[in-house]
């Protein structure tokens, strides 16, 4: 949507988030701080084996123990699959377990205590099957272990469909792009590289566990409040999984202690669900931390597979990628995950021949699912490496060498469409100068060497998407916004009434936000993908203009004047042509005569309340190549695009790494709010940072190994760069569809930091890691096999 | 009916914010559960139980616990305080303040633990550099913010504190 403004005073501004006064003072209320009067205590029965037939579950001791008021097993609810994009996954197992921590029962007691002692009572007799771990081992043809053999009947809910390759028995989803000729474009090179890489699993660590609270109102309908980043997925799967109508299903999402994609499927809503309907009493559910890293989601883990053919004049000529995504034992969002990763390599580059196929692998593990990036990092890991041993086959400088191939305004993308609003030329010049990229560091001698990277990347907001927004007067001039986004600690419930303050010339102050309660704030997408600034400022914007043709209608009546030649500006009503004839946005409402004291009222059309939809369409695409049809539509909803730049200390001898500097810039279109967009890249580069260098998920025998916060590495304080050296930059090409031109910032933060490292790690040592973490004793090897 | 071994409560007496709480709990019971099940003070977070993420912290006698970790009975007779104690009359500690202004939270779930591992600190450490405010919070985790602006905000706290 194109907007005509002039200066801007709310938007564009560092203002504090709204939310902050609470959130200091320790009175802001998550999921896990509720509760109700008589609330009963959920916990759930996990699977203790990794692959498993169930012969039997007796929850007869269980129920007969004092304070137990429900057992539910999959013989309480409807024999129904979800999922995302491919609904595979039982709320409650059915038949078989496909990992270690898969709900199989749970309880419902009067207390904690009672609840955790009764699990102990359920007794569940498993046939152990033979497992299999390993995304590779999983993804042969002859695979001896098939973990959905009812696979063929599973529903599909997304388009396009999913492909299966029926000769691999544990392949969920096939995804490609075909464009040009890579077999040309390989015989063209004047330099052909191969490389194999790998990423870990990781888990998105939100402080905050999942935590749900169920209650059955008297009409039968459900009131669910809910740890979730997108309400109303979690109602369409409630209503698919335990046969509710969604029109009686109330979803209520209050502050969220961080997501990152964590918290976007059904977690334990279904299962608080069916514990208060058999109860008839309110029941909560809190994750323990160990369920949040083992039932829950997490990144999956990658294999991929990266040819790249180059001339010696810098030129990209060709490019496959073969990228394995690891699903866990079912879809979680890695079906859609499987299908958008791939996006990394049609976004930053312009490469005439590329060919890309992306495999999404069940294993026995804990289920992946969205995490900051969705697949996009795991990709970008192997193409930047790939990128950066190109330049220096050809002996270019690895800053001119991506010049060369960048994407620009009116090029075509990987999937054929006409790309615009790219600032990655801007961000890449910006962390260059940061880094003093034409300096030498001096510290090439010695144990400890210094080093300098640089990687470039992009993130895609996801399409076909939309969202809702109401607006609505207040007598006393008040703006209400209504909104499905969540405020899951990025800001969005700052910057979305800034985007509405600023359409009406108020100060924040005079909106109200009513964020995510299903029961009166409309239909949205979900908080993922970095669409919510895009998205559901659009959608407010829609709606104000509509609710300001409202005001202006009924403004008319009064002052006697045409709609058309008023407007609205601060909290007045105008003339255009003769501003100092003008009313109050207040003076919009009459006394009810006679009966003052019930308040004021609008004398025609009811309520002055304005709904909107903003929608991104997907162009339609040729199934067999996945290129646009029209190169005018569009893949996705917008790119965000990002350059990242490292500075490192390596130990020589030990392999151990300081990462130095950071410098994270990153063309948000526009910061609504430059201290919350800085926030997101302080923190992504954080996260990046931890990816590449220290967090993996390990397991043995489908069981995790390091299920704390000793073992499972996050970035602590004292490990990072100081404050003057993280280095957040903002670049600012505004989108011609963007409200005040912003597009979005979140996944974009993390998606090539990785690769940065690497690189530096290279420019000090010589040595290319293909394998993340970076971990010293990777390095260690590797510094040692090459001496 | 399966038997059921009901542990018997103790009635202790906790100081919490400058006030006296007659509570019951279980021996088993942590100072974390007890604050915020039987107190409702649900500003102190769970976060994982262990004492690896600090977003349980309390102050203890002025000192940095993890209350997961702290068995209920056994804080009897100390002085606890939670985020809930530390603004004075609904005037905001200088932390509160620095933290809002520099823009040190998002999600802000870690934000009370940090705060109050912050207070005690710059009680201890009233000059602090950079990198001794990053050695003090590395018993807390954040996943939001990268530290940047938190560490940025308990610098500008401790300006403004020895201002006063």
């Amino acid at each position: 949507m194109a907007h005509e403004h002039g200066e801007l005073t709310v938007v564009g501004k560092p203002l504090p988030r709204r939310d902050a006064l609470e959130k200091v003072t320790g009175k802001a209320q998550y999921p896990t701080d509720l509760e109700l009067p008589g609330m009963l205590y959920a916990k759930i029965l996990r699977s203790p084996y990794a692959h498993a037939k169930i012969l039997s579950i007796d929850t007869s001791k269980a129920e007969a123990y004092p304070g137990v008021e429900a057992v539910i097993t999959f013989k309480d609810i409807p024999d129904r699959r979800y999922g995302y994009g491919l609904n595979d996954q039982p709320m409650l197992a059915r038949g078989k377990v496909r990992y270690v921590g898969e709900p199989v029962a749970a309880v419902a007691a009067r207390d904690l205590d009672t609840a955790e002692e009764a699990l102990e009572l359920i007794d569940v007799k498993y046939e152990e099957l033979p497992a299999v771990y390993d995304v590779e081992e999983a993804f042969k043809p002859d695979c001896p272990v098939v973990i959905h053999e009812d696979y063929a009947n599973y529903e599909l809910t997304f388009f396009p469909p999913a492909k299966m390759d029926v000769k691999r028995p544990n392949v969920a989803n096939h995804f490609i792009i075909r464009r040009g000729d890579v077999e040309e474009g390989f015989k063209e090179a004047d330099y052909v590289l191969e490389g194999k890489f790998r990423t870990p699993r990781q888990q998105h660590v939100p402080m905050e566990p999942h935590a749900a609270m169920a209650r059955i109102e008297n009409d039968g309908s459900v009131t669910v409040w809910a740890s979730s980043q997108q309400p109303y997925l979690l109602i369409n799967q409630i209503s698919t999984l335990l046969d509710i109508p969604p029109s009686k299903i109330r979803v209520i999402v209050p502050y969220l202690g961080g997501g990152f994609g964590n918290k976007t499927q059904l977690k334990a809503e279904g299962i608080c669900i069916a514990l208060a309907q058999k109860t008839g009493k309110p029941v909560k559910c809190v994750f323990t931390r160990e369920e949040v890293n083992c039932g829950t989601t997490s990144r999956g883990g990658t294999v991929s597979r990266i040819k790249m053919g180059v001339k010696k004049d810098g030129k990209v000529v060709a490019m496959e990628c073969e990228i394995l995504y690891s699903s866990g034992a079912y879809s979680g969002d890695a079906f859609v995950y499987s299908t958008r990763g791939p996006f990394q390599a049609a976004g930053t580059y312009k490469i005439p021949n590329l060919k890309l196929d992306s495999y999404l692998v069940y294993v026995n593990e804990p289920v992946s699912g969205a995490f900051r990036g969705f697949g996009n990092p795991e990709l970008n890991w192997g193409i930047e490496i790939m990128m950066n041993r190109a330049a220096d086959m050809i002996g270019m400088d690895r800053a001119k060498f991506r010049k060369i191939n960048l994407l620009r305004e009116g090029d075509e993308g990987g999937f054929g469409e006409i790309m615009h609003s790219l600032g990655t030329e801007e961000c890449l010049e910006k962390t260059l100068r940061e880094l003093s990229w034409e300096e030498e560091l001096r510290k090439k001698e010695g144990i400890w060497r210094k080093g300098k990277g640089i990687a470039v990347g992009n993130k895609y907001s996801i399409a076909p998407s939309a969202s809702y927004a109401t607006v609505k007067v207040h007598v006393d001039g008040t703006i209400e916004v209504r909104i499905s986004a969540i405020e899951i600690g990025q800001g969005s419930t700052t910057i979305l009434a800034q985007i509405a303050a600023e359409y009406f010339g108020l100060p924040l102050e005079k909106i109200k936000m009513v964020v995510a309660d299903t029961a009166v704030t409309p239909f949205d997408f979900g908080t993922v993908s970095s669409r919510v600034t895009y998205h559901v400022g659009n959608a407010i914007l829609k709606a104000c203009e509509g609710l300001k043709r409202q005001i202006c209608e009924l403004a008319a009546r009064k002052m006697d004047v045409k709609p058309e030649d008023l407007d609205v500006k601060g909290r007045k009503i105008f003339s255009k042509h003769d501003p100092s004839k003008k009313i109050g946005i207040e003076d919009l409402f009459s006394p009810t005569l006679g009966m003052g004291h019930i308040g004021k009222y609008a004398e025609v059309g009811g309520e002055l309340i304005q709904s909107a939809t903003f929608f991104s369409k997907m162009g339609k695409m040729d199934p067999a190549t996945n290129q646009l049809l029209n190169k005018h539509e569009k893949s996705c909803s917008f790119w965000i695009e990002i350059a990242n730049g490292a500075i490192v200390d390596v130990d020589t001898e030990t392999g151990e790494v300081k990462v130095r500097k950071f410098v994270n810039a990153c063309d948000v279109g526009r910061a609504i709010n430059p201290m919350l967009v800085e926030g997101q890249l302080d923190g992504g580069s954080v996260m990046g940072i931890g990816l590449g260098l220290w967090e993996e998920m390990i397991f043995k025998d489908g069981r995790i190994m390091n299920s704390n916060f000793i073992d499972y590495k996050l970035p602590r304080a004292s490990d990072l760069p100081a404050v003057k050296d993280t280095v957040s930059i903002i670049v600012e090409t505004p989108h011609r569809e963007g409200p005040y031109g912003a597009k979005g910032v979140g996944e974009a933060t993390m998606i090539c930091a990785p690769a940065a490292i690497a690189d530096a790690i290279h420019d000090a040592t010589g040595v290319w890691i293909t394998e993340l973490p970076m971990t010293s004793e990777k390095l260690y090897y590797l510094l040692h096999k090459k001496a | 009916m399966i038997e059921k071994k009901e542990q018997k409560r103790i009635g202790i007496t906790l100081n919490v914010n400058g006030r006296d709480y007659a509570v019951e709990v279980k021996p088993h019971w942590t100072l974390l559960q007890v604050l915020r099940d039987q107190l409702g003070l649900t500003g102190t977070k769970y976060g994982c139980g262990t004492g690896e993420c600090g977003a349980c912290t309390v102050l203890i006698d002025g000192k940095p616990m993890t209350s997961c970790l702290v068995l209920a009975a056994s804080a009897e007779g100390r002085k606890i305080t939670t985020i809930e104690g530390i603004s004075n009359g609904g005037k905001l500690h200088p932390l509160q303040e620095a933290f809002i202004e520099e823009g040190a939270i998002q999600c802000g779930y870690c934000t009370p633990g940090m705060i109050l591992t912050a207070k005690a600190f710059l009680e201890r450490n009233p000059n602090p550099t950079e990198e001794e405010v990053r050695r003090a919070i590395d018993g807390n985790l954040c996943r939001c913010t990268g530290y940047v602006k938190i560490v940025k905000a308990i610098l500008s706290a401790s300006r403004k504190m020895k201002g006063k």
